[in-house]
C-alpha cells in the first residue's frame, strides 16, 4: 500500500475525527520505529498516516495527582523523568531497548503497546505495573486494564476508531522489591523471553512473562517463596511458569518450543533478582 | 639509503584520510547525484523457480515520473552476456550466459526481471511495485541436498545435472593410510548461509555521452578495471570508451567484486536514454548476497598419540543460482586449503558446487578458506577428545615444523613460511591457557559452563588463479612533481580498510619523504595503471610492492637529476627528510628542486609487481599453486555457555597472528578485529533463512543478527613475524585472516564446555536455540 495522506493534528478532537472517519484506513505514527521501516519498504498497513508528534496530550508525563505517561512519551523521556523511579520495571526495560540512544529517543511506550508485538518489552511491563490504558474514541474516553488491553499477538482491545492517549499507574508501596529480565539472542535481537517481577509487601508476588507468549502471562506467586531457598524458589517458579505456558509464541528468531524452554528459566532468575533487590523506600 | 630506510614501515600511523571518514566528509558513490539524474528501481522475481510468461510494465510506465522501463527481452536485445569474473566453464565446469535481467526463467526470489527508470527514486520504486510478473511456477530446489536427490529438477537444462563444478584434490586414495590409524572419526560438519552486510550497500551512477559514445560509471566496486571490461563486453563497445570511477567504499568484503546484474543494467539504461542513471541498493536487496553455506563430510584417521595420518573430505557447497560474480569460486577453496597448516600428506578432498533456487553465492571475505579452517580445527578437537589429549598438544603433534618451509601440501599449495609452534605458544600465553584450564577444572558443573577453544588458521592470500579476470600481479605509478608533491596511483583499491595509508608508508620510505607529501589515488581507470583492485588480501601486498618498485625507479631518476645539477656522483647521494643529501649530511636539494631539474617538471615511473611462488598451470598431478603467501594465526577464546538458555558469552579472545612483515600494525589489527567479529557472527548469530516458497525471511538487521559492540569481547591481537621469502618486502596478505579461526575457536570452545554433557558440535551458527537443542538431544540420548 502507498501513503496518500499525512496528518499531524494538534488537537485530540481532530485526531479523533480522522480515526472516526477512516478507522482501519489510518496508521497511527508515534515514534515510528516500527511503522517507518515498513513504509520505506512499501509495506504501509494503511493509506493515511496520523502522526502524534504535535498532539500535546499524548506527550505529557505527570507524577501527581496520578502517575500518567502520555502515549507518545519516548523511552528516553521516561528514563529522564521522575516517573522512572516510580515505574522501576518499565524503566528497566526502557534502559535496555535495543538500538541505543537513537531508538530510545524515538520509540514510544504507547506505540509499542498498540503494536502488541509479543517479542517486545512493553506489554509485559505494563501488565506488571497494572497500567490503566486510556483510550479516546467517538463515544468519549474509556479505561482498560493492561491485562485486558492485550488480547493476542498484534491485537489489542483498541478499536480502529480509538486512540491510545495515555497510561495511568498506581504507586508501588514502600518495601516493594522488583526485577526485570530480558533474554535476547544477541544485542540486536528482539526480546525472546522477558520476566517482570513485582513483590509488594503483604501481597502475592506478580510475575509477568512476556515475549515468549502471544499476550503477557501473569502469574501470582506465594510470597512465602521469597523466603525459600534458592533451589526451591527456582524450582517452584519454573514449575509455575512452565505449567501456565499453554501456547508459547514463536517467530523467525526463535520458535515456540525454544521460548517455552527458556521462559521458566528467565522468570526464575528474575524472581531471584527481586529477592535480592533493595526494597523501595 | 641506509639509516633513512624503514622509518615509516612498521609504524602505527593513523589513517591518512581517517578524519574525513569519521567526520562524515567522505563522498560515497550514492552521494554523487548530479542534477537531472534519473533513478532506476529493479523489479525482482517473486518466485524461486518459474518460467517467465509475461512481464507487463504498462501500469509502471504510466506511473508519475516514469521515463522508461526495461524487461529481460530488452536486455537480450541491448546487451551481450555478462563476462564471468571467474568462468566455471574455463575451469572444466558448466557455463551459462548471464544477463542483467532474466528473460525466460527465474531461479531465485529476488532475481532481477525488469527495471523502471523515473525522475526520482521514490517514483521509480513506486512504479516498480506496479509491474506485473506472470510466471509458470516450476518445482523449486531449496538446497543442495534437494538438488542432488535423484529426479531433482535441473535448474539449467543444458547441464543435465545441478552440479555446476566438481573438483577432486590431493591423493586419489587414502584407504591404506586410513587403515593404519588407531582411530577413525567420521563427522558431518556444516556452515549455514551468511552474508557480509557492509554498512554501505552497492550503488552505481552511469552517464552516457552520446556525442562521444562514451560511458562513465561511478561504482561501489573493488575492481574498476575488471568492471570496465565487463561493461565493454556487455554493451559491445571498446574498453577505451568506458570510464569507471570506484569508491571510496564503506566496506566491501567481496560484495563489491564485479559481475552483478545491476552494473550492466544501469549502464544499459543510461545508454538507451542518453542520460545519467543511478541505482542505489537498499538493505533488503543487499541481504540477497550470500555465501559460506556448505556441508562437509570428513573422515579422519589418527594414531592414539594424536598424530593424524589421513583425511578424506567430501564437501557440498550450496551456491544458489549461477552468477557472473566470482562467489561460486569460493567452493573449491575449502578442499584446496585442507589440511591447512598440518603435516598430513594423505589427504583426499572432493567438492561439488551445487546450484539451488536461492540467491547466488557472492564473494564473501574468507572466500571459502574459512570453511577449510573450520572443518580442520573441528577435526583436530574431535581427535583430541577421542584420544584424551589436550587440543593444544594435538596441534603441536601435527603442525608443519618451522624448518620445513616452503612446504608443499597434499593438495598442491606451497606454503611460504611460518612458525606455527611459536604462534600457538604466544596465543596460549596471552590467553593464560593453563590458568583457564585450572579454573575450568575447579568449576566443572552448574548452569554456566566454561569452555576454552583453540583454532589454528591458515590464510592463503593474493590469488593468482586461472580463468579469472583478476590477476596475481598489480601495478602502480609514482610521480614526483616540481612542487615536491608525490602522487601514487595504484591498480589496487581500498575496501575502506585503509591500505592507502600502508602504501603511502612504503613509498615514504623509498623516497625518504614525509607522509604528508604523499597522495594516493585509487579506483579511477583513466588515471590509474591497470590492476585488479581489491580481493584476496592483495592490496598492500601487491599494490604496495608495485609502488615500492616504482618509487625506487623514481628515486634513481631523482638522484641522477640531482647529481647532474650538483656536479656530484649519484652513488654518493641519497634521499632523506624530503631532500637529496649525502649520507648524514645536510640537505643539498629538495625533492621539488630535484624533480624540477627534469625538463618535464615531473619524474614518474610505473611498475608491475608479481610475487614468486605461484603457478597457474597444473603440474603432473593436476595441482596448481595459486597463492604466493600464507599468513597464519592461532585464535584462543574462552566462552561461558548458559545451559539454561543456550546463550554463549565470550569472556576473552586472543588472536596471535603472523602476516610476515607488517607495514602498519594498526591497519593489520583493524583487519583482524573486523574479520574476527565477522567470524563470531557466523559462529553465533548470523543466518540467512528462507520461507517455504524460497523467499528470504532474514532481510533486515532485526532478523539477521550481526554482532554489535556489546556482543564482542575485547579482541586482543598479538603479532609474530616470519617474513615471506617470496615477496618484495616480506609481507603476506592480511585482509581475510580471522574469520575461519574465530568460527572454529568458538565452535571448539562451546564443544569444550558441553563435552561433559555428551554434546557434539557440528553446525554453525551456535545460536542459543541451536545450543539448547544440542543439550536436549544429548540428554535424551543419555536417557535412551
Amino acid at each position: 500500500m502507498t501513503i496518500v495522506a499525512y496528518h499531524a493534528p494538534e488537537e485530540l478532537a481532530d485526531a479523533a475525527e480522522l480515526l472516526a472517519r477512516h478507522g482501519e484506513g489510518v496508521a497511527v505514527l508515534s515514534g515510528g520505529t516500527l511503522l517507518v521501516p515498513e513504509l520505506s519498504r512499501a509495506r504501509a498497513p494503511a493509506r493515511i498516516v496520523l502522526d502524534l508528534r504535535r498532539l500535546q496530550v499524548a506527550h505529557g508525563i505527570a507524577t501527581e495527582p496520578v502517575l500518567t505517561l502520555g502515549a507518545a512519551v519516548t523511552y528516553g523521556q521516561l528514563m529522564r523523568s521522575p516517573a522512572a523511579a516510580a515505574l522501576p520495571v518499565l524503566a528497566a526495560a526502557a534502559w535496555g531497548i535495543t538500538g541505543g540512544e537513537q531508538i530510545r529517543n524515538q520509540g514510544t511506550v504507547g506505540g509499542s503497546a498498540c503494536q502488541a508485538n509479543p517479542s517486545s518489552d512493553v506489554p509485559g511491563c505494563l501488565v506488571a505495573h497494572d497500567a490503566a490504558m486510556l483510550l479516546h474514541g467517538p463515544l468519549g474516553d474509556r479505561v482498560v486494564a493492561a491485562r485486558d488491553f492485550f488480547v493476542d499477538a498484534f491485537a489489542t482491545t483498541r478499536r480502529s476508531d480509538e486512540l491510545l492517549v495515555a497510561m495511568r499507574f498506581k504507586r508501588l508501596r514502600a518495601g516493594t522489591r522488583t526485577a526485570y529480565r530480558k533474554f535476547k539472542l544477541a544485542e540486536s535481537s528482539v526480546p525472546i523471553a522477558t520476566a517482570s517481577v513485582i513483590a509488594e509487601p503483604g501481597e502475592v508476588v506478580r510475575v509477568v512473562v512476556g515475549a515468549a507468549v502471544p499476550r503477557p502471562l501473569e502469574l501470582r506467586i506465594d510470597p512465602a517463596l521469597l523466603a525459600a531457598s534458592d533451589a526451591e524458589a527456582i524450582q517452584e517458579v519454573r514449575r509455575c511458569v512452565a505449567g501456565a505456558l499453554d501456547a508459547p509464541w514463536g517467530d523467525i528468531l526463535a520458535d515456540a518450543d525454544y521460548r517455552a524452554a527458556i521462559a521458566p528459566v528467565v522468570a526464575a532468575r528474575a524472581f531471584l533478582d527481586a529477592r535480592r533487590a533493595e526494597a523501595r523506600p | 639509503m641506509g639509516e633513512t630506510r624503514a622509518q615509516q614501515i612498521g609504524r602505527r600511523v593513523p589513517r591518512l584520510n581517517g578524519d574525513a571518514y569519521v567526520t562524515g566528509r567522505v563522498r560515497y558513490t550514492a552521494d554523487f547525484r548530479p542534477p537531472g539524474t534519473l533513478a532506476l528501481a529493479v523489479v525482482r522475481s517473486p518466485h524461486a523457480h518459474a518460467l517467465l510468461r509475461r512481464v507487463d510494465l504498462t501500469a509502471a510506465r504510466a506511473a508519475p515520473g516514469v521515463v522508461a522501463a526495461f524487461t529481460g527481452e530488452d536486455a537480450l536485445r541491448l546487451t551481450r552476456p555478462t563476462l564471468h569474473f571467474i568462468d566455471p566453464a574455463r575451469r572444466g565446469g558448466h557455463g551459462v550466459d548471464i544477463r542483467c535481467l532474466a528473460a525466460e526463467r527465474v531461479r531465485f526470489v529476488g532475481e532481477p526481471v525488469a527495471a523502471v527508470v523515473a525522475r526520482t527514486p521514490e517514483q521509480a520504486r513506486a512504479a516498480a511495485c506496479l509491474a506485473e510478473v506472470a510466471c509458470e511456477a516450476l518445482p523449486f530446489v531449496p538446497d543442495a541436498a534437494a538438488a542432488l536427490a535423484p529426479g531433482a529438477p535441473v535448474l539449467y537444462p543444458g547441464w543435465g545435472t545441478n552440479v555446476m563444478w566438481e573438483g577432486r584434490l590431493g591423493a586419489p586414495e587414502v584407504g591404506e593410510a586410513m587403515a593404519a590409524a588407531d582411530i577413525v572419526l567420521e563427522h558431518e560438519l556444516a556452515i549455514h548461509r551468511c552474508t557480509t552486510a557492509p554498512i554501505e550497500p552497492r550503488a552505481y551512477l552511469a552517464t552516457w555521452d552520446a556525442g562521444a559514445g562514451r560511458l562513465t560509471l561511478r561504482a561501489t566496486s573493488q575492481n574498476p578495471h575488471q568492471l570496465r571490461a565487463i561493461l565493454a563486453v556487455a554493451l559491445d563497445i571498446e574498453e577505451a570508451a568506458v570510464h569507471v570511477l570506484a569508491g571510496p567504499l564503506g566496506g566491501a568484503f567481496g560484495l563489491k567484486m564485479c559481475g552483478h546484474p545491476e552494473e550492466v543494467l544501469v549502464a544499459m539504461a543510461a545508454r538507451e536514454l542518453g542520460a545519467t542513471v543511478q541505482w542505489v541498493e537498499d538493505r533488503e536487496e543487499c541481504f540477497l548476497a550470500s555465501g559460506r553455506e556448505q556441508t562437509q563430510r570428513i573422515t579422519v584417521g589418527a594414531r592414539s598419540d594424536g598424530r593424524i595420518l589421513a583425511i578424506d573430505a567430501d564437501i557440498v557447497a550450496d551456491i544458489g543460482a549461477a552468477s557472473a560474480q566470482p562467489g561460486w569460486a569460493m567452493a573449491p577453496l575449502a578442499p584446496l586449503t585442507l589440511p591447512t597448516g598440518y603435516d598430513i600428506q594423505h589427504v583426499r578432498a572432493r567438492v561439488r558446487a551445487v546450484v539451488s533456487n536461492k540467491p547466488p553465492w557472492i564473494a564473501s571475505r574468507g572466500f571459502g578458506k574459512e570453511a577449510a579452517n573450520f572443518v580442520m580445527e573441528r577435526a583436530i578437537d574431535l581427535v583430541a577428545q577421542r584420544t584424551g589429549l589436550d587440543p593444544a598438544q594435538v596441534r603441536r603433534r601435527n603442525f608443519i615444523a618451522a624448518d620445513r618451509f616452503p612446504y608443499r601440501t597434499a593438495t598442491g599449495l606451497n606454503i611460504d613460511s611460518g612458525d606455527y609452534h611459536r604462534v600457538l605458544a604466544r596465543a596460549l600465553d596471552e590467553l593464560g591457557y593453563d590458568a583457564w584450564r585450572a579454573r575450568q577444572a575447579r568449576r566443572p558443573g552448574g548452569e554456566r559452563r566454561l569452555g576454552v577453544g583453540l583454532a589454528f588458521e591458515l590464510t592463503p592470500e593474493a590469488a593468482n588463479s586461472r580463468g579469472s579476470l583478476g590477476s596475481g600481479a598489480d601495478s602502480a605509478t609514482v610521480r614526483v612533481d616540481a612542487a615536491g608533491r608525490v602522487m601514487v596511483l595504484t591498480g589496487v583499491t581500498s575496501p575502506g580498510g585503509g591500505n592507502e595509508t600502508g602504501i603511502a608508508q612504503i613509498v615514504a620510505d623509498e623516497l625518504g619523504t614525509d607522509l604528508a607529501a604523499i597522495e594516493v589515488v585509487q579506483g579511477d581507470t583513466e588515471l590509474c595503471p591497470h590492476g585488479s583492485g581489491n580481493f584476496s588480501g592483495r592490496s598492500t601486498l601487491l599494490g604496495g610492492s608495485a609502488a615500492a618498485l616504482a618509487a625506487r625507479a623514481v628515486a634513481v631518476d631523482l638522484l641522477t637529476l640531482a647529481a647532474g645539477h650538483l656536479a656530484r656522483a649519484p652513488a654518493g647521494l641519497q634521499l632523506a627528510a624530503g631532500a637529496v643529501c649525502e649520507p648524514g649530511g645536510p640537505p643539498l636539494l629538495t625533492l621539488a628542486q630535484a624533480a624540477g631539474q627534469c625538463d618535464a617538471g615531473v619524474v614518474e615511473a610505473t611498475r608491475t609487481y608479481a610475487p614468486a611462488n605461484t603457478t597457474r598451470v597444473p603440474d603432473e598431478h593436476g595441482r596448481v599453486q595459486p597463492y604466493p603467501t600464507y599468513s597464519n594465526a592461532v585464535m584462543a577464546t574462552v566462552v561461558e555457555v548458559d545451559t539454561g538458555t543456550g546463550a554463549v558469552e565470550l569472556l576473552d579472545f586472543v588472536a596471535a597472528h603472523d602476516c610476515g612483515t607488517i607495514i602498519n600494525p594498526g591497519l593489520v589489527e583493524g583487519q583482524m578485529r573486523g574479520a574476527v567479529a565477522m567470524g563470531i557472527g557466523a559462529a553465533l548469530s548470523e543466518r540467512l533463512d528462507y520461507d517455504e516458497y524460497g523467499a528470504l525471511t532474514t532481510d533486515r538487521f532485526k532478523s539477521y543478527l550481526l554482532p554489535r559492540a556489546l556482543d564482542l569481547p575485547a579482541i586482543r591481537v598479538v603479532h609474530e613475524c616470519t617474513p615471506s621469502p617470496f615477496t618484495l618486502l616480506g609481507t603476506k596478505g592480511a585482509g581475510e585472516a580471522g574469520i575461519g579461526g574465530a568460527m572454529a575457536a568458538i565452535a571448539n570452545a562451546v564443544a569444550d564446555a558441553l563435552t561433559p554433557l555428551g554434546v557434539t558440535v557440528a553446525r554453525l551458527p551456535l545460536t542459543p536455540p541451536a545450543v539448547l537443542a544440542l543439550i536436549a538431544a544429548a540428554e535424551s540420548e543419555r536417557a535412551a
